[in-house]
C-alpha cells in the first residue's frame, strides 16, 4: 500500500487529472471534491510575499543560532523548551489537521447549518460550551476551527470555539481539580469564567467583523464562486477510500500552513521565557491588580499547554493573590504567543490584533468584576 | 540555471512534503526508541510521539506528487524548512537539560519547593527509610516527613556569589507536561566542600534535613555529612515528574 502511494512513478505529474497548483493555490482536479483547495494567500500579494521573506530569514536565523550558540547556557535552555512546545504541541495540531480534513470532506455544510441553533446569538453560546463533548486543547483547535469556518459556521461562533474549547473542556477540569488540591470551586470558577468570556468575545467579534473583513482570502468560502463544498453529488459518488485519502491530504496540507506558525510561535515563546525571569512577575505580587495584569503577562508569554498550566498557576499560591491565579489559568487557553502565531494562518493581521486585545481587555474585566462581585 | 537542474529542482521541490513527513517519522522513532523523549516530556506522555509518528505515517502514505505552480515554488521550500527546523533541534538539543541559567530564570525563591505541599495526595506520606535516597520532590511535598532526620538526595549544584561559600543550592526539575512548565525544586546544603564545587556538577549529599527561618523565609536546609560527585544521569532521566 506505501509501495502504491509513495513510490508511484512520477506518473502523477503525467495524470490529466492533477493538474499543478494554481498560483492561488487551488488544484484544479475534476474528479476532487473542489473544496480540496489550498489555503495560501494569493500570489502577487505583496504582503504575502514580506511574510514568506521574513519568515525564510527566521529560518535562517534559528540555524545560525544553533551553529554559534548552541553551547551557551542560556541557548540551551532556550533550545529545551523551543523542542519541548513543539513536541508536545505537533502531535494535537496532527490530530487537529486531521479532524479538519474529515470535517472537510466528510460533513457537508448543510449538517453543521442543520446541528447549529438558529439565531448566530445562540450559535455563540452553544459553541463556546462545545469543548465539554468535543474536547481540543488550543494547539488542535485553530486547524479545526478554520474548516468549520469555511463549512458555514459563523464567524461569532467559532471565535467562541476558539476561545472556549481549550478551556471548557473535561481535561482541563480535571487538571485544574488536581493542581488545586481538589478545590471544585477553582475548577468551576475557572470554566465559568472561560465560557463567559469566550461568549462576550464571540459576540463583540461578530459584531464588529464579518468574514469578509476578518479572514484570509482562501478560508472566506463565500468568495468560491462556483465550488462546492464536498458535498456534491459528484463528490458524494467518490469511492470511500479516496475520499479517506483525500480528508488525509487536506489534513497534511494544513499541517504545513499551520505548523509553521506554531514553529515561530514557540520560538518566540521559548525566546521569552528565556529571557524574561519569573521573579519580574512575582514582584507585582502586592498590588493586586498588577499581579493580574503580570500574571496575564506571563500565561502570554509562557504559552503553557491549557492542561499543563493549572499546575503552574498552583506554584504561585504562595506568591499571588487567587485572581491572579485565575487570570493566569482563563488567558493562557485562549491568548498565547504560539495561539496568535497560529491564527495569523485563519485571520486577517488586524482581525487577530483585535481579537487578541479584546480577549485581554474582557478576561482582565472578568476578573476584576468577579472580585468585586465576591467582596 | 540550466533545463537539467531546474528539472531537478523542479522534482525535488515536489518531493518536499514526503521528505518533511520522512524527517519527522525519523525523529518519532528515534525519540520513542529508549524513551528519549523523556528529555523534553512527561513520561505518562508516551502516546504523543506515538500519535506524532502515526499521523505523520499517514501524511506519508497519503502523499501525492503535485507539482506547485512557479510562484508557489520558493513558498513550499520556505514553509517546510521552517517545519524541518525543529527536528534539527530535537537532534541536537538532545543530551542537554535545564540547569543552572533555568533555575536563575525559573525560580521564585522559596516558593518554588513549597508550592510542591499543594500536590501531596491525602494519606500518602513516604515512609522515611534511612537507607534509600530521597526525591526532591518528594521532599519538597513532604518536608515535615524528614525534618529532623538524616537524608540522601541528588541533584545538580548551583552556586554564585549570593550563596556564602560554605553553601550551595541543590536543585532538579519538575515536569508536569513538559520541560516549558518545569519549576525547579531546591534544597540549601551547608558543606565545607561547597567552594570546590562547579555549578551543573551532580552532587549526592547525605545530612541532616531541616527547615530554617531565612531573611523570614522557610528555607529547607541539608547539613551535609558525607558529600560525592556522582556523574549526571542520562538526560531522560535527569528531572522529577508529577
Amino acid at each position: 500500500l506505501i509501495g502504491c502511494f509513495i513510490f508511484q512513478p512520477l506518473s502523477y505529474f503525467r495524470d490529466p487529472n492533477i493538474m499543478p497548483e494554481s498560483p492561488s493555490g487551488s488544484l484544479h482536479r475534476p474528479a476532487l471534491p473542489p473544496g480540496s483547495r489550498h489555503m495560501r494567500p494569493p500570489a502577487g500579494n505583496r504582503h504575502a510575499d514580506l511574510g514568506i521573506l521574513a519568515q525564510a530569514v527566521f529560518v535562517g536565523v534559528l540555524l545560525v543560532l544553533l551553529v554559534f550558540c548552541r553551547r551557551t547556557p542560556s541557548f540551551q535552555t532556550l533550545s529545551i523548551t523551543f523542542v519541548s512546545i513543539v513536541l508536545e504541541a505537533f502531535p494535537f495540531i496532527l490530530i487537529g489537521t486531521l479532524l479538519g480534513g474529515v470535517i472537510e470532506v466528510f460533513v457537508p455544510r448543510e449538517r453543521i447549518a442543520a446541528v447549529l441553533p438558529a439565531g448566530k446569538r445562540r450559535s455563540i453560546f452553544l459553541a463556546a460550551a462545545l469543548g465539554l463533548i468535543f474536547p481540543v486543547c488550543e494547539c488542535a483547535i485553530v486547524p479545526v476551527v478554520r474548516r468549520l469556518l469555511q463549512k458555514g459556521l459563523p464567524l461569532g461562533a467559532a471565535i467562541a470555539f476558539l476561545l472556549g474549547g481549550p478551556i471548557v473542556n473535561p481535561l482541563v477540569a480535571l487538571s485544574t481539580v488536581v493542581a488545586y488540591n481538589f478545590d471544585w470551586t477553582v475548577m468551576l470558577e475557572r470554566l465559568f469564567l472561560g465560557y463567559l468570556v469566550a461568549v462576550c468575545v464571540g459576540v463583540i467579534f461578530e459584531r464588529w467583523f464579518g468574514k469578509d473583513n476578518s479572514l484570509l482570502v482562501g478560508i472566506n468560502r463565500s468568495d468560491d464562486q462556483g465550488q462546492s463544498d464536498g458535498n456534491s453529488a459528484e463528490t458524494a459518488a467518490t469511492p470511500l477510500w479516496i475520499r479517506i485519502r483525500l480528508a488525509v491530504i487536506h489534513a497534511a496540507d494544513d499541517f504545513i500552513d499551520i505548523g509553521r506558525f506554531l514553529v515561530i510561535g514557540a520560538f518566540i515563546a521559548a525566546l521569552l521565557q528565556t529571557v524574561v525571569p519569573r521573579h519580574v512577575f512575582a514582584a507585582l505580587a502586592d498590588t493586586p491588580n498588577l499581579s493580574i495584569l503580570a500574571m496575564m503577562g506571563m500565561a502570554v508569554t509562557l504559552n503553557l499547554c491549557s492542561e499543563a498550566d493549572a499546575f503552574v498557576a498552583a506554584a504561585f499560591r504562595v506568591l499571588l493573590p487567587a485572581s491572579a491565579q485565575m487570570a493566569f489559568m482563563v488567558l493562557g487557553p485562549m491568548l498565547d504567543i504560539k495561539l496568535v502565531a497560529m491564527t495569523l494562518g485563519v485571520f486577517r493581521k488586524r482581525a487577530v490584533a483585535v481579537l487578541a486585545g479584546l480577549t485581554f481587555i474582557t478576561v482582565f474585566a472578568a476578573i476584576i468584576l468577579k472580585g468585586l462581585l465576591i467582596r | 540555471m540550466t533545463p537539467k537542474s531546474a528539472s531537478m529542482l523542479e522534482r525535488f521541490t515536489v518531493m518536499l512534503p514526503a521528505i518533511l513527513w520522512l524527517i519527522w517519522m525519523a525523529v518519532f522513532v528515534w525519540l520513542l526508541d529508549g524513551g528519549r523523549y523523556r528529555a523534553f516530556l512527561q513520561p505518562k506522555f508516551w502516546p504523543l510521539p506515538v500519535v506524532g509518528l502515526a499521523v505523520v505515517t499517514l501524511f506519508l502514505i497519503a502523499f501525492r506528487l503535485r507539482p506547485p505552480s512557479q510562484d508557489l515554488r520558493w513558498r513550499r521550500w520556505v514553509a517546510i524548512s521552517l517545519l524541518i527546523v525543529p527536528a534539527i533541534y530535537v537532534y541536537t538539543t538532545y543530551g542537554q537539560s535545564l540547569g543552572a541559567n533555568a533555575l536563575a530564570g525559573r525560580s521564585t525563591g522559596s516558593a518554588d519547593i513549597f508550592s510542591l505541599e499543594e500536590l501531596r495526595k491525602e494519606g500518602s506520606a513516604p515512609a522515611y527509610d534511612p537507607d534509600r535516597p530521597v526525591l526532591l520532590s518528594t521532599l519538597a511535598m513532604n518536608p515535615e516527613v524528614f525534618v529532623g532526620k538524616t537524608i540522601t538526595v541528588k541533584g545538580g549544584v548551583y552556586r554564585d556569589q549570593n550563596v556564602p561559600a560554605s553553601y550551595f543550592l541543590m536543585f532538579r526539575f519538575y515536569i508536569f507536561c513538559c520541560a516549558a512548565d518545569a519549576i525547579p525544586v531546591w534544597i540549601v546544603v551547608e558543606s565545607p566542600e561547597s567552594s570546590r564545587l562547579e555549578t551543573e556538577t551532580w552532587v549526592e549529599v547525605t545530612g541532616r534535613f531541616s527547615l530554617e527561618m531565612i531573611n523570614n523565609n522557610k528555607v529547607p536546609l541539608l547539613v551535609a555529612d558525607a558529600l560525592e560527585e556522582i556523574e549526571p544521569p542520562p538526560p531522560e532521566l535527569r528531572y522529577l515528574y508529577f
